[in-house]
């Protein structure tokens, strides 16, 4: 099933019509939000767009779509792929993977149990982020990374939404394919917010490379001490990391000899080392390599590239 | 005269013969069937629990390695589930419902509860899918329970109508 069938699937027979007639280039789509009772919103190449009843896409909302609580409900139940209950986990945090890696976000009524969150009702709110894989982005960065036949121990740093985890996916991928000069190495991948690899059904919806094993909704300390156990990688890639447990992890990840890819919310090197249990790896030089990753020049745009004492091998301009 | 006479007595004797075994038979059959979609929906129960398989892979797999009445229905959910043609899930498991399980021994009441799942499966909330099965496999015992009590009764009554009726017929017409 090609991409655009894969997300057409899961809207209700009226609006797959519209939004059929209305979206042209799916590669430039990049979200659907859907409200009840309130206008379809699209973001294309950008730009925000409501989703016209004659199946154009409108600057204006005059002329808009509204979403009825029947076809929101019809939504979920495809999204879902008519069980919502095998997606309980997933409802907690607040979001769905389907079909071609695309993401759902949904809000509503939260229902709790003892304080913390234990199912999702009256769905009102839907956000379907979809998955663009952009193969070739760590081209730049990939040589900073090799020592040799295996890598550095490596810590991708970046704000929010600057392409860190996008950035992290084609280093996976490169180095598990390996190239005529490189022979592939075997990557184990603990993804424990299905953002890495996308899976649906067990399967990764994103391309993580030929030798990559991957761990999906599993929490990163635990996941991390299954794949050395049981499928010996050389390298192990997560993203997010920073509680204590995540750090004892990586302590016995690198004492296993495996090498590390990691990724961590922040703007600056400085920012990272004061960190509270990070802080620590940086200040005992664990990892070899840093990307520091901003915006000036877009998403994914490497401002500075260090070595393990902090010095930079690489300045963007 | 008396050999058209004879033959038209003995085809209305074995006519009545074959409803009655056909009527014994169709109640035998229901209490088998009722015992395989109790187990279907045992089956269905588990793979919900334990391994909280989708539903179209889990009626799917009903449908794969279970030969029995019900795979045709299993299969036909399925993928009309897989297919994604905005069609809910109620619509499908009713639908299907109603057309195949015709074909099967199990009465309207039956009949009626299997296509009431189809109105609860696939909510949000796993136990109370489980719940909604129990009750199910639970109201599917207590139909096996009574049918098996009068089962033996019944498929004699049956039998013996069958034979009597057509004696009677046979002996009225001749």
């Amino acid at each position: 099933m090609g991409r655009r069938e894969d997300l057409l699937k899961i809207f209700p027979l009226r609006l797959r019509g519209i939004l059929q007639a209305a979206v042209r280039d799916y590669e430039k789509l990049q979200e659907i939000r859907m409200r009840v009772q309130a206008p379809v919103l699209l973001i294309y190449d950008n730009r925000e767009y409501f989703l016209g009843k004659s199946g154009r896409m409108e600057r204006n909302q005059n002329d808009s779509y509204l979403v009825s609580r029947e076809e929101m409900c019809e939504t979920l139940e495809y999204v879902g792929g008519y069980s919502l209950y095998a997606f309980e986990e997933e409802m907690k945090q607040g979001f769905i993977t389907i079909a071609g890696g695309h993401r759902v976000g949904i809000a509503g009524k939260v229902i709790l149990d003892g304080g913390t969150v234990k199912s999702m009702k009256n769905i009102s709110c839907i956000n379907i982020r979809l998955s663009h894989q952009k193969k070739g982005c760590a081209d730049g960065v990939l040589g900073y990374l090799l020592a040799g036949r295996t890598i550095y121990h490596t810590l991708i740093i970046s704000p929010p939404g600057c392409g860190k985890t996008t950035l992290l996916r084609d280093i996976i991928r490169q180095l598990s394919d390996g190239n005529e000069g490189r022979a592939g190495l075997q990557v184990g991948v603990v993804d424990e917010r299905s953002e890495i690899g996308a899976c649906y059904l067990g399967i990764p919806q994103n391309d993580l490379g030929i030798r990559t094993d991957i761990l999906d909704c599993c929490p990163k300390a635990e996941g991390i001490m299954m794949l050395i156990r049981s499928m010996a990688p050389d390298v192990i890639a997560v993203d997010e990391i920073g509680l204590s447990e995540d750090i004892a992890a990586i302590r016995y990840c690198i004492g296993c000899g495996c090498k590390l890819i990691a990724t961590v919310h922040g703007g600056s090197m400085e920012e990272v080392r004061s960190k509270p249990f990070l802080g620590e790896l940086v200040r005992q030089k664990i990892f070899e390599r840093y990307i520091v990753l901003g915006d000036r020049h877009g998403r994914g745009t490497v401002e500075q590239i260090c070595d393990e004492r902090g010095s930079s091998l690489y300045v963007g301009r | 005269m008396w050999a058209g006479k004879v033959l038209g007595a003995l085809m209305v004797f074995v006519s009545c013969l074959a409803i009655g075994w056909y009527t014994a038979e169709r109640i035998r059959m229901r209490t088998q069937e009722l015992r395989e979609l109790e187990r279907a929906l045992l089956l269905l129960k588990g793979d919900i629990r334990y391994a909280k398989t989708a539903l179209p892979e889990a009626i799917g797999k009903l449908a794969r390695y279970h030969e029995g009445s019900f795979t045709e229905f299993f299969r036909s959910v399925s993928e009309a589930m897989l297919e994604y043609s905005g069609i809910s899930l109620t619509e499908i498991w009713r639908g299907q419902a109603r057309e195949l399980l015709k074909k099967t021994s199990l009465n309207a009441g039956d009949r009626e509860l299997v296509a009431g799942l189809g109105d609860v499966l696939g909510v949000t909330d796993a136990m109370l899918q489980q719940n909604t099965l129990d009750l199910a496999i639970v109201r599917i015992r207590e139909e096996i329970e009574a049918a098996s009590e009068k089962e033996k009764e019944k498929v004699y009554l049956c039998r013996a109508l069958g034979v009597l009726g057509g004696l009677f017929l046979t002996i009225l017409l001749l």
